[in-house]
């Protein structure tokens, strides 16, 4: 038994885990089950047809709300939606639902999923992937068209009781298949992954234009490689790139008690095919990054958390560990 | 040249040999990159799990949890990496009847 894990949500005492199959899992801070809530029934024409579909993305918007960012179909499943919802967990039921874009079979890579909430705004900020085929190269030009939201990431503002969901509106586009994001400061950062190489770190800013698919520090899926363009300022560059590629999984801030000088600025990028997680050490005004830090793991990683002294590392093989760091 | 002093180097370069190879063969078996300083645990530099040179100034500990066995009994196989993905509650198929491939 399986599924991914594609969202988390850690306070102080429970820990919430959502699964693409639409499964939500909450646990007490001691790891023992207290809650299982499937909400399927309530994602309008949910579908897990195909690689990287079901349930995207999972934002808790308080203790009985959840938006859902996720893959529908119709009954024929030959037409494709991303759609997002709020569901009411507490009382199961779907609260709103809103269609965010349409795609083919044959689309269904790259679908992304990056989600924080915004306080100052009262917005979900979404990252959507360029829902390109096998070769990205022909299919993912819907980053860079205005028309849809494909490859943006987005800004979806609610209500003040945080029931209704307005019409998204593009805060940024360019980007090939987000995996995390975080609201840091103020600022949004967000981790996509790249072609084939070119794991990025992005510092998103109000209608910046993150290059893909013309742009990016990865190759083409083609032998031999080649590479896409590397140079341009129509485009905002990454502030930080891996290559070879990590698997890039997410970005969360780091625990508060990683306090010492010059690590106030903080973030915990984690992987899934090198298995480890980074501490990414921004300047005061975290324009860059000053140093990145590896800590191995071992495993693959696919949501990372930093909260209060521990660290949060939700694996491919379901599980949870948590590591808590008291200073010497 | 006669026997005995023939004997002599020969003794002389036989133990010299030996002492070459000896030597090659301690460097051969303890041979250390010329970068490896940064592999190598610094003096008050404690080796241990979840940590680089920033967090040994923390102890850390952890914990894990399985969630596998918390996830339901019924499972869906879709051909997402060819995995089995959980339904949700366990009676999840009874209760709203619906199919999945």
């Amino acid at each position: 038994m399986g599924g991914l894990i594609t969202g988390t949500n850690t306070t102080e005492n429970s820990i919430k885990v959502a699964f693409n199959s639409g499964l939500i899992l909450h646990l007490s801070d001691d790891g023992d089950l207290i809650n299982r809530i499937d909400t399927t029934p309530f994602l309008e024409d949910f579908t897990l047809e195909k690689s990287n579909g079901g349930v995207r993305a999972a934002l808790w918007l308080n203790d009985d709300l959840v938006f859902i960012y996720y893959t529908a179909s119709n009954t024929t499943k030959d037409k494709f939606k991303i759609r997002a919802a709020i569901v009411d967990i507490k009382q199961n039921k779907s609260i709103d639902n809103i269609e965010l874009g349409k795609f083919d079979l044959n689309e269904h890579y790259a679908l992304g999923g990056g989600i924080d909430y915004d306080v100052v705004n009262n917005r979900v900020v979404l990252a959507i992937g360029a829902a390109s085929g096998t070769d990205d190269t022909k299919t993912s030009s819907k980053a860079q068209d205005d028309s849809n939201l494909f490859g943006k990431i987005v800004g979806i503002n609610l209500n003040i009781k945080k029931t209704k969901l307005s019409p998204p509106t593009i805060i940024s586009k360019g980007h090939r298949n987000p995996q995390g994001l975080t609201l840091f400061n103020k600022k949004i950062y967000a981790v996509e992954h790249g072609p084939k190489g070119g794991d990025e770190l992005n510092l998103v800013s109000q209608n910046g234009n993150y290059g893909w698919n013309n742009f990016s520090y990865g190759t083409k899926y083609i032998k031999p490689d080649e590479e896409y363009n590397r140079s341009s300022n129509k485009y905002i560059e990454p502030i930080y790139y891996f290559t070879p590629s990590i698997g890039i999984s997410d970005v969360s801030k780091c625990p508060e008690i990683f306090s010492d000088p010059g690590y106030k600025n903080c973030l915990l990028i984690s992987s899934m095919r090198d298995g480890s997680f980074y501490l990414s050490k921004f300047n005061p005004d975290q324009s860059y990054i000053q140093s990145m830090e590896r800590v191995n793991f071992g495993s693959r990683i696919r949501k990372i958390e930093g909260f209060k002294n521990s660290v949060y590392l939700f694996t491919d093989n379901q599980s949870i560990v948590k590591i808590s760091y008291s200073k010497l | 040249m006669n026997i005995k002093h023939f004997f002599s180097n020969t003794i002389k370069i036989t133990i010299i040999a030996f002492i070459v190879l000896l030597l090659v063969a301690i460097g051969v078996k303890y041979q250390q990159p010329l970068n490896d300083w940064n592999n190598s645990t610094i003096k008050g530099e404690k080796k241990k799990s979840f940590a680089n040179l920033y967090l040994n100034n923390y102890s850390p500990t952890s914990e894990t949890w399985n969630l596998k066995d918390k996830m339901g009994e019924q499972a869906m196989v879709t051909n997402q990496y060819g995995r089995e993905v959980s339904l949700g509650g366990a009676n999840y198929r009874n209760k709203y009847n619906r199919k999945f491939n």
